[in-house]
Protein backbone atom coordinates (compact mmCIF):
# COMPACT_ATOMS: atom_id res chain seq x y z
CA UNK A 1 0.00 0.00 0.00
CA UNK A 2 1.07 3.42 -1.05
CA UNK A 3 2.96 5.25 2.38
CA UNK A 4 0.55 8.30 2.26
CA UNK A 5 -2.59 6.14 2.07
CA UNK A 6 -1.36 4.33 5.21
CA UNK A 7 -0.94 7.43 6.85
CA UNK A 8 -3.67 8.86 5.93
CA UNK A 9 -6.18 5.66 7.01
CA UNK A 10 -4.14 5.46 10.38
CA UNK A 11 -4.83 9.25 10.98
CA UNK A 12 -8.47 8.76 10.08
CA UNK A 13 -8.79 5.80 12.11
CA UNK A 14 -7.14 6.97 15.37
CA UNK A 15 -8.97 10.79 15.09
CA UNK A 16 -12.09 9.47 13.95
CA UNK A 17 -12.20 6.01 16.18
CA UNK A 18 -10.60 7.43 19.78
CA UNK A 19 -13.53 9.93 20.16
CA UNK A 20 -16.24 7.41 21.21
CA UNK A 21 -14.34 6.32 24.12
CA UNK A 22 -15.38 9.80 25.48
CA UNK A 23 -19.48 8.59 26.20
CA UNK A 24 -17.30 5.29 28.20
CA UNK A 25 -14.62 7.44 30.02
CA UNK A 26 -15.65 10.86 30.22
CA UNK A 27 -12.01 12.11 31.29
CA UNK A 28 -9.74 9.17 30.04
CA UNK A 29 -11.18 9.41 26.63
CA UNK A 30 -10.47 13.62 26.76
CA UNK A 31 -7.32 12.77 27.51
CA UNK A 32 -6.59 10.02 24.67
CA UNK A 33 -8.74 12.42 22.38
CA UNK A 34 -6.04 14.59 22.77
CA UNK A 35 -3.14 12.24 21.92
CA UNK A 36 -5.00 11.33 19.37
CA UNK A 37 -4.75 14.90 18.18
CA UNK A 38 -1.17 14.91 18.58
CA UNK A 39 -1.14 11.88 16.38
CA UNK A 40 -1.96 13.07 12.98
CA UNK A 41 2.28 15.27 13.36
CA UNK A 42 4.13 12.62 15.14
CA UNK A 43 2.47 9.64 12.40
CA UNK A 44 3.51 12.07 9.29
CA UNK A 45 7.27 13.02 11.24
CA UNK A 46 7.65 9.13 12.10
CA UNK A 47 6.40 7.70 8.54
CA UNK A 48 8.07 10.46 6.40
CA UNK A 49 4.61 10.78 4.88
CA UNK A 50 2.58 13.62 4.17
CA UNK A 51 -0.67 12.61 3.15
CA UNK A 52 -2.36 16.05 4.78
CA UNK A 53 0.11 18.37 3.11
CA UNK A 54 -1.43 21.60 1.67
CA UNK A 55 -4.96 20.72 3.86
CA UNK A 56 -3.53 20.08 7.10
CA UNK A 57 -5.27 22.78 8.80
CA UNK A 58 -8.47 22.41 7.74
CA UNK A 59 -8.20 18.52 8.47
CA UNK A 60 -6.97 19.55 11.74
CA UNK A 61 -9.62 21.60 12.87
CA UNK A 62 -12.36 19.61 11.48
CA UNK A 63 -11.34 16.74 13.92
CA UNK A 64 -11.00 18.75 16.32
CA UNK A 65 -13.95 19.96 16.23
CA UNK A 66 -15.44 16.13 15.82
CA UNK A 67 -14.02 15.44 18.82
CA UNK A 68 -15.05 18.48 21.01
CA UNK A 69 -18.53 17.52 19.83
CA UNK A 70 -18.81 13.92 21.46
CA UNK A 71 -17.17 15.67 24.59
CA UNK A 72 -20.09 19.00 24.52
CA UNK A 73 -22.53 15.98 23.85
CA UNK A 74 -21.39 14.55 27.24
CA UNK A 75 -21.20 17.74 29.05
CA UNK A 76 -24.44 18.43 28.09
CA UNK A 77 -26.00 15.10 30.38
CA UNK A 78 -24.13 16.22 33.22
CA UNK A 79 -26.71 17.10 35.78
CA UNK A 80 -25.17 20.26 37.19
CA UNK A 81 -26.73 22.90 35.86
CA UNK A 82 -23.52 24.98 36.08
CA UNK A 83 -21.84 22.92 34.43
CA UNK A 84 -23.31 21.97 31.71
CA UNK A 85 -24.52 25.02 30.44
CA UNK A 86 -20.91 26.33 30.91
CA UNK A 87 -19.63 23.98 28.96
CA UNK A 88 -22.10 24.16 25.83
CA UNK A 89 -21.70 27.76 26.07
CA UNK A 90 -17.63 27.37 25.23
CA UNK A 91 -17.96 24.51 23.04
CA UNK A 92 -20.81 26.99 20.79
CA UNK A 93 -17.75 29.63 21.03
CA UNK A 94 -15.33 27.91 19.91
CA UNK A 95 -17.04 25.95 16.98
CA UNK A 96 -18.35 29.70 16.15
CA UNK A 97 -14.81 30.61 15.78
CA UNK A 98 -13.86 27.81 13.42
CA UNK A 99 -16.86 29.01 11.42
CA UNK A 100 -15.80 32.37 11.29
CA UNK A 101 -11.87 31.33 10.84
CA UNK A 102 -12.99 29.26 7.73
CA UNK A 103 -15.17 31.80 6.34
CA UNK A 104 -13.06 34.94 6.78
CA UNK A 105 -8.98 33.21 7.70
CA UNK A 106 -8.82 35.98 9.79
CA UNK A 107 -5.80 34.80 11.92
CA UNK A 108 -7.22 36.44 15.46
CA UNK A 109 -10.31 35.16 15.16
CA UNK A 110 -8.98 31.98 17.74
CA UNK A 111 -7.36 34.19 20.44
CA UNK A 112 -10.83 35.26 21.06
CA UNK A 113 -12.68 32.32 20.23
CA UNK A 114 -10.10 30.18 22.41
CA UNK A 115 -10.54 26.15 22.75
CA UNK A 116 -11.47 26.88 26.69
CA UNK A 117 -14.15 24.23 26.45
CA UNK A 118 -11.86 21.32 26.46
CA UNK A 119 -9.58 22.48 29.69
CA UNK A 120 -12.71 23.07 31.49
CA UNK A 121 -14.71 20.24 30.30
CA UNK A 122 -11.55 17.88 31.52
CA UNK A 123 -11.70 19.82 34.70
CA UNK A 124 -14.96 19.21 35.34
CA UNK A 125 -14.89 15.54 33.64
CA UNK A 126 -11.93 14.90 36.14
CA UNK A 127 -13.26 16.27 39.45
CA UNK A 128 -16.64 14.01 37.98
CA UNK A 129 -14.29 10.61 38.01
CA UNK A 130 -13.37 11.68 41.38
CA UNK A 131 -16.71 12.32 43.17
CA UNK A 132 -20.04 11.18 40.46
CA UNK A 133 -22.19 13.89 42.20
CA UNK A 134 -19.75 16.52 41.70
CA UNK A 135 -21.36 20.27 41.02
CA UNK A 136 -20.02 23.48 40.92
CA UNK A 137 -20.44 25.14 43.90
CA UNK A 138 -21.56 28.82 42.36
CA UNK A 139 -21.45 31.17 40.01
CA UNK A 140 -18.18 32.56 41.75
CA UNK A 141 -16.62 28.68 41.52
CA UNK A 142 -17.19 28.98 37.67
CA UNK A 143 -15.59 31.78 36.93
CA UNK A 144 -12.66 31.21 38.68
CA UNK A 145 -12.47 27.55 37.34
CA UNK A 146 -12.78 29.49 33.60
CA UNK A 147 -10.44 31.57 34.61
CA UNK A 148 -8.27 29.13 35.85
CA UNK A 149 -7.95 26.94 32.90
CA UNK A 150 -8.57 29.65 29.97
CA UNK A 151 -5.68 31.77 30.84
CA UNK A 152 -3.09 28.90 29.76
CA UNK A 153 -5.08 28.31 26.58
CA UNK A 154 -5.79 31.90 25.08
CA UNK A 155 -1.58 32.63 25.66
CA UNK A 156 -1.60 28.83 23.63
CA UNK A 157 -3.28 30.51 21.14
CA UNK A 158 -2.19 33.30 20.78
CA UNK A 159 1.33 31.20 19.98
CA UNK A 160 -0.19 28.72 17.80
CA UNK A 161 -2.87 30.58 15.80
CA UNK A 162 -1.85 34.35 15.98
CA UNK A 163 2.16 33.81 15.68
CA UNK A 164 1.44 30.59 13.70
CA UNK A 165 3.86 29.45 15.70
CA UNK A 166 4.93 25.59 14.78
CA UNK A 167 4.85 23.94 18.10
CA UNK A 168 4.92 20.57 17.77
CA UNK A 169 8.41 21.15 15.70
CA UNK A 170 9.49 23.90 19.37
CA UNK A 171 8.74 20.30 21.05
CA UNK A 172 10.41 17.97 18.84
CA UNK A 173 13.31 19.87 18.62
CA UNK A 174 14.03 21.94 21.80
CA UNK A 175 12.28 19.31 24.40
CA UNK A 176 12.12 16.10 22.81
CA UNK A 177 15.68 16.80 21.05
CA UNK A 178 14.12 14.63 18.41
CA UNK A 179 15.72 15.89 15.51
CA UNK B 1 -12.39 21.52 48.17
CA UNK B 2 -9.01 19.57 46.88
CA UNK B 3 -8.00 18.95 50.26
CA UNK B 4 -11.24 17.35 50.44
CA UNK B 5 -10.61 15.19 47.40
CA UNK B 6 -7.82 13.41 48.93
CA UNK B 7 -9.11 12.41 52.55
CA UNK B 8 -9.25 8.41 51.51
CA UNK B 9 -6.91 5.86 51.83
CA UNK B 10 -3.72 4.52 49.54
CA UNK B 11 -4.53 3.53 46.11
CA UNK B 12 -7.66 5.43 45.64
CA UNK B 13 -5.34 8.37 46.60
CA UNK B 14 -2.79 8.00 43.77
CA UNK B 15 -5.39 7.66 41.27
CA UNK B 16 -7.27 11.24 42.57
CA UNK B 17 -4.02 12.96 42.64
CA UNK B 18 -3.03 11.70 39.31
CA UNK B 19 -6.45 13.23 38.06
CA UNK B 20 -5.65 16.20 39.85
CA UNK B 21 -2.49 16.13 38.30
CA UNK B 22 -3.32 15.55 34.92
CA UNK B 23 -6.62 18.39 34.88
CA UNK B 24 -3.73 20.70 35.59
CA UNK B 25 -0.99 19.67 32.99
CA UNK B 26 -3.34 19.36 30.25
CA UNK B 27 -4.18 23.09 31.22
CA UNK B 28 -0.77 24.21 31.63
CA UNK B 29 1.65 22.02 29.92
CA UNK B 30 0.41 23.52 26.84
CA UNK B 31 0.72 27.04 27.76
CA UNK B 32 4.04 26.76 29.49
CA UNK B 33 5.51 25.43 25.59
CA UNK B 34 3.55 28.56 24.49
CA UNK B 35 5.30 30.55 27.07
CA UNK B 36 8.75 29.76 26.72
CA UNK B 37 8.65 29.77 22.56
CA UNK B 38 7.67 33.14 23.21
CA UNK B 39 10.50 34.12 25.66
CA UNK B 40 13.08 32.40 23.55
CA UNK B 41 11.77 34.12 20.30
CA UNK B 42 11.35 30.38 18.79
CA UNK B 43 8.00 31.31 17.22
Amino acid sequence: MDRDLAVLLLIIAFRGGVPFLVFRWQFAGGLLCILADASDSILQDALGAEPLKGHYHLVDKSFDTYYLLFEAIVAYRWADPLARWAAVGLFALRAGGVVFYELTEIRGTFVVTPNVFENFYLFVAGLRTIDPGYRIPSWRWLVAMVVFVGAPKVLQEYVMHYREAATWHFVKENILMWR
Amino acid sequence: MIRGYLRCSGRERIRRVAIVVMIVAVAYVPGGVALAMLLSSAD
